[in-house]
């Protein structure tokens, strides 16, 4: 199972991979020489993968580091081997520049209000049954991919035994539940959904009741479609991710959707989102093509989100866990005979 | 999150202040900041090149006019550059009316919103008169004929399904022969997307086009899409030669530098905008707004241009010396706010200004008749009261609130709101001016 994930995980990165190094050998050949046009066509290279001015100008930094110490000419192997390094470690070490809302996280001024209400909530409210189900939140922008990563993540855990339960929340877009009944059908597994236009934290209640009935372990949540720029539409986000609270007693795993092909604008859409409920991490969606996905370096630089999984193709299977190696080295590691060799394989 | 290009370039060239003319030497840190701002607005890193060695030249040997500081001089011309390529395309879209039936496909990758956007369209060209048919040939995607049933639906536009053919270009066909039948006069195609660009597409686009011939072939384009936007317009230009491209999601905060790559890189032209979730938000595309917003400075020029031409700079003087001194009267609270009003709705001035956008915009809640409020509000005080606030006592207020249309506890707000605003300036006036001012506070 993970064997075949990861070799899908390099399958779909092999158009990045070949863009990248045949684009590098093509411009240096296998020696680098210092200058500043050089050092301007890596930065280029670095963003037209996505990775965001700010990660592209502290790697190319270190490359000019670097080609000094050697003297001002380097191999084309070296120069990849520092990019590779500094993307590894934004990927699995950057630590967040900014703090991802946490519910513990409460303003300072709010804290007081905030704890009067859990008190009364806590007293009016069941106590939430202990363990209860995982439940899985799933946002993004529109048109990134939420339904059907949810559905390969049904298949996922469905596929590891458990039971598995989704949550129609997505009520605004035409025939969206429809979409994710046709998904919960294919899988087979329940889908707990409402008329359109219903409301979307009455839905997750509802869900979330259904799964404590019957034991479910895992309750994954759709949500629609918003633009982070949207006040109204992440508050009502916020609300959904409350509701959950609530009748659990604890956070939603809450996975944030972004699509490969997404520009500079993913780090704002990763910002608000990550204000208005607590993103665990990102699912990087859409990476079977010629699209890099490297905005997930610069949110990570900046956010510090981890990514969990990444998909690739149009049946539920095509979902990997992320593996940031594998992540780097086939963004910008030397395509050697070596690899193309396992590759084959 | 963005510094908009003026600031940047104020820091670039601050070594440049006193020059006279734009050299080589002392652009050239200028140009590297034109550069970054332009790949942050995502606009594809080869175009981004090009444009900045053009910009060089043209900013070169330029002389350095009395009333723009270096940087502005650069930002006017970054923005006259992206605008003569923006401007150059305006275009409509060709619909023949005097053919029985115009034909429009919408193609592009999965998520960049083909259905919606076909749905959009299906009710702007009803509202024209038009007799539009829209037709599901998107065949793969769980439930995509049910969203455009549910659109079409929702805005009495018949639609064209077929669940049980496979073949696309056969489903297009008939539905073509339906419109005929029922006094259609437009087809628009909904096609199916994929994850990327793959052959398997292109050929089923191509065999829909050679089926029924398109007049329009739009291409539906993401504006949060990075840098891969150039290749997704690049194949299907050379593969199915677009007539236009459509930039959806533009209602959000992307600086939609990928419109300017398509233009480009292929020569067509960005036709429409989708700019919100309910199906009239679509818009004709303005390119000359696009410049602006790619490079994150707002329409400043127009803004100052408005200001010179609306507001009276002796007035303006005026206010601000009163201002300096502290003698903040209701008056010129009264003035100044005519002043404002002169520039138009405040929504409109403020989404001019850099880093202001729908999205922050709707967040500060603008509205314009607070301001018509607080002016009713002075306008229903004697000029005495005008003159000397502290006067107002319980009855007056009443009489005011009375005239202004408004409530006593409102006039208290506003009467609140000018105290502080005086202490405010006292404090200020005290501290050493304004700069000192800002100093302590922001030291402290």
């Amino acid at each position: 199972m993970i064997r075949g994930a990861l070799s899908r995980f390099r399958q779909g990165l092999k158009k990045t991979r070949t863009g990248l190094v045949d684009g590098m050998r093509g411009m240096f050949g296998n020696r680098v020489r210092l200058d500043q046009q050089t050092l301007d066509r890596i930065e280029e290279l670095l963003i037209s993968a996505d990775m965001g001015v700010q990660s592209a100008v502290a790697i190319t930094r270190n490359i000019e580091k670097r080609l000094k110490q050697e003297g001002g000419e380097a191999t084309l192997e070296a120069v990849l081997a520092v990019i590779r390094h500094d993307v590894l470690e934004i990927l699995t070490t950057a630590k967040p520049k900014v703090r991802p809302l946490r519910w513990d996280d409460e303003p300072a001024g709010a804290k007081g209000k905030r704890k009067k209400q859990g008190r009364a909530d806590a007293a009016s409210a069941p106590e939430p049954a202990p363990g209860g189900p995982r439940v899985i939140f799933v946002v993004g922008v529109n048109g990134t991919g939420k339904t059907t990563t949810i559905a390969k993540l049904a298949y996922l855990y469905k596929s590891r035994g458990q039971s598995v339960l989704l949550a129609a929340g997505d009520t605004f877009r035409a025939a969206a539940v429809e979409q994710l009944a046709v998904w919960a059908e294919r899988v087979g597994v329940p889908c707990v959904h409402q008329g359109p236009g219903a409301d979307p934290a009455a839905v997750v209640f509802d869900a979330l009741s259904a799964a404590e009935a019957r034991g479910t372990d895992v309750v994954i949540v759709d949500t629609a479609g918003r633009l982070h720029t949207k006040t109204n539409l992440m508050d009502e986000l916020g609300k959904v991710a409350r509701v959950i609270r609530r009748k659990t007693g604890r956070d939603p795993e809450t996975l944030l959707i972004v699509d490969a092909n997404t520009g500079q604008n993913g780090l704002a859409q990763a910002r608000v989102f990550a204000e208005t409920v607590p993103v665990d991490a990102l699912v990087l969606t859409k990476l079977d093509g010629t699209a890099k996905g490297g905005i997930v370096v610069a949110i990570a630089e900046t956010l510090g989100l981890p990514v969990r999984y990444v998909g690739m193709g149009e049946t539920v299977q095509d979902l990997a866990p992320f593996a940031p190696d594998l992540f780097t080295d086939a963004l910008f590691a030397a395509w050697t005979d070596a690899e193309a060799a396992t590759e084959a394989e | 999150m963005f510094q908009d290009l003026t600031r940047r370039l104020d820091q670039a060239m601050k070594k440049l202040a006193g020059s006279e003319r734009l050299t080589e030497d002392n652009i050239k840190e200028a140009l590297r900041e034109v550069r970054m701002a332009l790949l942050e607005a995502d606009v594809n890193y080869a175009v981004a090149k090009k444009l900045v060695s053009s910009i060089g030249e043209k900013a070169l040997g330029r002389e350095v006019l009395g009333s723009l500081t270096p940087a502005q001089q650069v930002v006017k011309i970054v923005n006259d550059e992206l605008t003569a390529i923006l401007g150059g395309h305006a275009a409509e879209l060709n619909l023949p009316r005097g053919k029985d039936i115009a034909t429009v496909m919408v193609m592009g990758l999965q998520g960049s919103g083909k259905t919606t956007f076909c749905g959009k369209l299906a009710l702007r060209l009803k509202k024209e008169g038009r007799s539009p048919m829209l037709v599901a040939a998107d065949i793969y995607r769980p439930a995509a004929i049910d969203q455009l049933h549910v659109i079409g639906d929702s805005i009495g536009v018949p639609v064209h399904s077929d669940r049980e053919r496979t073949n696309a270009a056969q489903i297009v066909k008939l539905g073509h022969r339906r419109a005929r039948d029922n006094k259609c006069d437009v087809l628009i195609v909904d096609t199916a997307g994929r994850l990327h660009i793959d052959d398997e597409l292109m050929q089923e686009l191509q065999d829909i086009a050679r089926t029924v011939p398109m007049d329009e072939k739009l291409l539906v384009l993401d504006a949060m899409t990075g840098q891969e936007a150039v290749n997704i317009a690049t194949v299907f230009a050379a593969r199915l030669d677009f007539d236009g491209a459509v930039l959806t999601k533009l209602d959000g905060d992307a600086r939609g530098g990928a419109a300017l790559s398509v233009l480009e890189v292929t020569g067509r032209p960005v036709k429409l905008c989708g700019v919100g979730e309910k199906l009239e938000d679509l818009e004709v595309f303005h390119p000359e707004r696009m410049a602006g917003r790619i490079i994150g400075m707002g329409d400043v020029l127009t803004l100052i241009e408005q200001a010179e031409e609306k507001m009276d700079l002796g007035e303006a003087e005026l206010l601000a010396g009163r201002f300096a001194e502290g003698h903040f009267t209701l008056e010129d609270f009264q003035r100044q706010i005519r002043q404002m009003k002169k520039m138009g709705p405040l929504k409109g001035v403020l989404g001019m200004l850099p880093g202001m956008n729908a999205g922050v915009l709707d967040k500060a809640k603008v509205d314009d008749r607070q301001l018509g409020q607080v002016e009713a509000i002075i306008n229903s005080m004697t000029r005495d009261e005008r003159r000397r606030p502290d006067i107002i006592n319980g009855s007056r207020r009443k009489r005011i609130a009375r005239g202004s249309g408004t409530n006593v506890s409102q006039v208290n707000k506003l009467l609140k709101q000018y105290r502080d605003m005086r202490r405010m300036m006292k404090q200020i006036n005290a501290a050493g001016g304004l700069q000192e001012f800002g100093r302590r506070v922001l030291g402290g």
